[in-house]
């Protein structure tokens, strides 16, 4: 199995999500899957900057990341997904990916409806969304670091 | 593609983050070699990127210039430990469209035919003349893998080379970075056919057990490696090695813990070649960092001793100084060990900080003609990421030596002797290292006493109240701000003898607006220059000075070169003085500043003057402002301030 984690976050790839999980999973690539990033030249170029030195990274759109990862292009890399909403991620699961967990990050949505934690405010529409996935039977999580107990969230 | 950083933003980005005061476009612009318009558009290119990845923006004040802004404490932090582990000096980084070289680089790298310049052309978009420059790009990249590009008519282009260096090449350039416009076929799946995670556990299981230590970095790439052999192995691309490679390989500890992990990764496959295993005992050995305080048999790694010894004693030598002492022989067997493999196996180090070593590092000379020794005795060429290696080595050897000029010192009371121990002790406190001895008197004495056997009086009494033949320094009983600064002025000042470093320049080598097109012009022109104006100065030094430059290019970022000879000379110091009319290209760099420095046995330690240039030039401001000097008087302001105001 390539994909070894997937990661919600609007704020894509920063400083932690690079330095911390990275190394913790042992990832050697980092996938960017989101249609603003991959069209942006400025964005790719500061998120191969935050990239950590030696990791590789990919900044697909969410057709072209399904595509490629049902090619099974990656096999035998280590890949983190990162994608910025939980409706982006039900997207791809359309698109024929298969996913069994996903870990909240970082979520800014506004209107806000739920607070989960200080770094996590859902719109209506993620909260629905999370509903969806659930229903899939995806486990999704909220740890900050990779350490923390690895416990459902409840909506 | 995805775009890397350019050299010119990663260069911006240094400034800014060393940077005391704002930078203004117009230094930056010269600093660079470019102009303050495009200097503005990478400026803004950068702001964009810190503000999006790193935690920071770049304030721009009218009339004062850029300065870096922190928002974010935290997340700058990360962002600059990646961005120094990735641009640790951006020597690596062509001039210009480097993620296409890249493309070119790793295409060719994964071809098992000749490609036609078309394919790649049509691949990248781009002419034939751009591809031509592209390619220079990529040989001269290649070359420091010991790799070519071979082209034949009809077919087109490959590389060639020995598999090893295919190898350690690929490693740099397996995975590609993806975007939208470059998903391609170069992905050949399944390359990856065992998990990186799981080979790097038993890779630190088993150095841990045998007590061998290697960076990160390097594990990183070892486990690479294991991909990319088992890849090109795959695909009947063998390792070859002679016996006389493998024949003392067994009985080293890189060896059985190169065996212990195929055994372990490959029981169910069976069969590793021998070779395979020689050949990571290899890697792992010219990679490994044997730390000081690591025991090292001194019988079982005689060779290294016995080289060590004769390094050192021609370092002492050629240079006069005291290489010859147990820490810096069993160091310098370690390091040579190592070098040693990867001289004869052409597996040079890459990850070398070379500009930082070539501004910075005070001891670099010493490196450079050990590589000249190292060179002749193999017979093999060193690189300069050897060069700079090894410099490390000498770093500290180079801190004992430059705190060895010490002050025998009379101290001199208002209040008396009772007062003495605070004084003694608050002096020693601050600058210990530098004296020798400290006695006492009352000012009534003076007169009696032999004061030959002092450098100085430090005293609180006004220094017009003593008529004596050495130094006076007058300083407040509490030491405040300023009297520090004087003290660590006065220290510093007899390490460098000031007044001897502005003696060696000279009004007539002092040349501005000179128009050049690369480094040859500029030293033809300063070597005629000297030999015209002192005839002492034979072809020897100037050779010498060529010499030198073939070694390691003497640029040293900023916008400066230091030429100098290779070995100090029997003649007096000078240093002459070229401004260029046109920044040009120096070996990799922009220069337009050439101080060109003769070293003499004669200075107090081998290339004290060309250590003070290189501390003076580390500086953009100052050279910004020796660039724009109008006339030699206005060079020797900007020298006497530097000189003046040093500070260890």
């Amino acid at each position: 199995m390539s994909l070894i984690h997937v990661r919600i976050d609007d704020r894509l790839i920063h400083g932690q999500v690079a330095m911390i999980w990275t190394h913790s999973l042992g990832a050697t690539r980092i996938m960017v899957v989101d249609d603003e990033a991959s069209r942006s030249d400025l964005i790719k170029m500061s998120l191969k900057l935050a990239t950590p030195n030696g990791i590789s990274l990919s900044v697909l759109t969410v057709q072209k990341a399904a595509e490629r990862i049902k090619q099974g292009v990656y096999e035998g890399q280590r890949v983190l997904l990162i994608i910025k909403t939980p409706g982006k991620l039900i997207e791809l699961i359309q698109q024929g990916v298969r996913i069994t967990e996903a870990n909240l990050g970082n979520l800014s949505s506004k209107p806000t409806e739920l607070e989960l934690s200080e770094r996590l405010s859902l719109s209506s529409k993620d909260v629905a969304d999370c509903k969806v996935l659930m229903s899939k039977g995806i486990l999704l999580t909220k740890r900050l670091l990779p350490t923390d107990e690895n416990q459902a969230i409840a909506l | 593609m995805i775009h890397q950083l350019g050299k010119r933003e990663i260069l911006i980005l240094k400034h800014l983050i060393n940077a005391q005061r704002p930078l203004s476009s117009e230094l930056l612009a010269v600093i660079l070699g470019t102009s303050p318009k495009t200097v503005r558009n990478s400026m803004s290119v950068v702001n964009d990127i810190l503000k999006i990845a790193g935690g920071a923006k770049i304030l721009s004040k009218t009339g004062s210039g850029y300065t870096l802004e922190i928002m974010d404490e935290n997340e700058f932090r990360v962002f600059m430990q990646t961005f120094n582990a990735k641009y640790l000096d951006a020597y690596w980084v062509p001039n210009e469209a480097s993620e296409r070289v890249e493309y070119i680089v790793r295409r060719l790298l994964m071809s098992e035919t000749h490609l036609k310049m078309e394919q790649l052309m049509e691949a990248l978009f781009i002419s034939r003349v751009t591809l031509s420059k592209d390619l220079r790009e990529a040989r001269r990249l290649l070359k420091t893998y010991h790799l070519r590009i071979e082209h034949r008519a009809k077919y087109g282009l490959k590389i060639v080379g020995k598999e090893m260096h295919f190898r350690v090449a690929l490693v740099d350039y397996l995975d590609a970075d993806e975007d939208m416009n470059n998903i391609d076929d170069l992905m050949h799946p399944p390359l990856h056919k065992y998990d990186a995670k799981l080979m790097t556990e038993k890779i630190v299981k088993l150095l841990l057990s045998y007590g061998v230590s290697m960076s990160t970095n390097s594990l990183r790439k070892l486990v690479k490696l294991v991909t990319v052999s088992e890849f090109r192995r795959s695909k009947g691309h063998l390792i070859i090695l002679s016996d006389e490679d493998t024949l003392n390989l067994p009985s080293k500890v890189e060896y059985e813990i190169a065996k212990a992990f195929y055994q372990d990764m490959w029981d169910e496959i069976g069969h590793i070649p021998e070779r395979e295993i020689a050949f990571m005992a290899i890697f792992i050995i010219s990679r490994r960092n044997m730390m000081k305080e690591e025991p090292f048999s001194v019988l079982r790694e005689a060779l290294y001793m016995d080289y060590s010894k004769r390094l050192l004693s021609y370092l002492e030598e050629k240079l006069g100084l005291p290489f010859l002492e147990d820490k810096l022989e069993v160091a310098m067997a370690k390091h040579l060990r190592g070098m040693f493999y990867r001289l004869k196996y052409g597996l040079e180090k890459r990850d070398v900080g070379i500009l930082e070593s070539k501004g910075s590092n005070p001891s670099f000379e010493y490196a450079v003609i050990a590589s000249d020794w190292i060179s002749e005795q193999l017979g093999l060429p060193v690189q300069e990421t050897e060069i700079a290696y090894l410099s490390y080595r000498f770093y500290q050897f180079y801190h004992t030596l430059f705190s060895n000029v010490k002050s025998r010192i009379m101290i001199v009371l208002s209040s008396g002797r009772n007062a003495v121990d605070l004084f003694v002790e608050a002096l020693n406190a601050s600058f210990g290292s530098y004296i020798e001895r400290i006695h006492s008197a009352e000012i009534y004495e003076l007169e009696y006493l032999d004061l030959s056997g002092y450098d100085v009086i430090i005293t609180d009494i006004p220094s017009v109240q003593f008529s004596v033949e050495i130094d006076v320094l007058r300083v407040n009983f509490f030491f405040t701000e300023g009297d520090i600064q004087r003290l660590k002025c006065y220290f510093t000042n007899r390490q460098l003898e000031s007044s001897q470093f502005l003696s060696h320049f000279d009004r007539k080598l002092f040349f501005s607006g000179l128009k050049a097109h690369n480094k040859e012009e500029v030293l033809d022109f300063l070597s005629n220059a000297l030999l015209e104006s002192d005839p002492e100065h034979d072809s020897g030094v100037i050779e010498a000075i060529i010499k030198r430059e073939d070694w390691s290019s003497t640029e040293r970022g900023n916008a400066v070169a230091l030429p100098h000879n290779l070995l100090p000379a029997d003649t007096t110091p000078k240093i002459a003085i070229c401004v260029l009319q046109h920044p040009i290209i120096w070996d990799k760099e922009v220069c337009q500043l050439v101080l060109l420095n003769i070293a003499s046995q004669h200075e107090r330690m081998p290339f004290q003057t060309l250590n003070l240039l290189r501390v003076l030039t580390g500086n953009v401001q100052r050279v910004y402002e020796l660039i724009n000097a109008r006339n030699f008087d206005a060079v020797m302001e900007i020298m006497t301030r530097f000189i003046t105001t040093y500070e260890l």
